[in-house]
């Protein structure tokens, strides 16, 4: 598939390597400027932390607000279950403060 | 069974969490509970990257069949000072300790964590013990009732420990 970054790591703890994707993702920006979709494959990823899951989506949310929709590929139920989570209390904690979540 | 005791430097931390995240995933533990270990092994470890200044961490963690007993320790620049440096005020160790386990982040409030309080109610939720030490100020939670000591001698950085029965718990209810 075009336009894909694998995640090449088992376990993914920290902001930074979220703060990476996003880099990564920058340089495919950089050399087709028209980019408006871009995939990320978690296949090879079993674990992910709570900071970790917050700072991806803060990246696709800033992502989303440049124009490139991010799509999450092969991600795993569980995965899914604690990104779900972690997206639900940044919602909650948004309508609580009034504060949005892109600013980079 | 696992028995990991190791003293590391910070910026070991992510090939070492990868050791004992790999020595952990090898582990038959009720449902739940997996998820349990690795979330607070990782969150925990993450607060130390991001607000302690900590050099050197020292983890130990022991898991059987029946316990699991986690303790991560960092000599860093502690709760209160962490808070202090984003203009957040704990009046002492007591409150800087109450602060991270209301879920109070040093960091914007878009990133406001919830890392402790959800170690926390997980930590209830299983029946255990989880202790805190900082600067001059020991917290204990057990049987959801929390309790203060005050150390006799400060301490640098952050001191907590965990201990609770190896079950099943319905993590994703829980966390927060």
């Amino acid at each position: 598939m075009e336009n894909t970054v694998k995640i090449k790591k088992r376990y993914l703890f920290f902001r930074k390597e979220a703060k990476k994707i996003l880099r990564d993702i920058f340089k495919i920006k950089n050399e087709q400027k028209n980019l408006k979709n871009i995939y990320l494959d978690f296949l090879q990823v079993a674990f992910i932390s709570r900071s970790f899951s917050d700072e991806l989506l803060n990246t696709i949310n800033y992502l989303e607000s440049q124009g490139v929709l991010v799509d999450i590929i092969n991600l795993k139920p569980n995965l899914k279950k604690l990104i779900n989570r972690v997206e639900k209390i940044k919602e909650k904690i948004q309508k609580e403060t009034g504060l949005g979540v892109v600013d980079k | 069974m696992i028995n990991y005791q190791n003293k590391i430097k910070a910026q070991q931390l992510e090939q070492e969490l990868t050791i004992i995240s790999e020595k952990i995933e090898g582990l038959k533990t009720p449902k739940g509970f997996l998820e349990f270990i690795l979330y607070t092994i990782s969150e925990l470890s993450a607060n130390i990257k991001e607000h302690s200044k900590a050099k050197n961490i020292f983890i130990n963690i022991k898991i059987n069949q029946k316990i699991c007993f986690i303790k991560i320790v960092d000599q860093g620049i502690g709760f209160r000072k962490s808070y202090l440096l984003k203009n957040i005020f704990p009046k002492d160790d007591f409150a800087a300790i109450e602060f991270a386990l209301s879920g109070l982040s040093t960091k914007n409030l878009k990133e406001r964590g919830f890392d402790l309080y959800s170690i926390r109610k997980l930590t209830e939720e299983l029946g255990g013990k989880m202790t805190i030490k900082s600067g001059l100020a020991e917290t204990t939670i057990q049987e959801k009732k929390i309790s203060f000591k005050n150390l006799p001698k400060k301490i640098q950085g952050v001191n907590i420990s965990l201990e609770m029965p190896v079950k099943k718990i319905d993590f994703y209810k829980i966390i927060r």
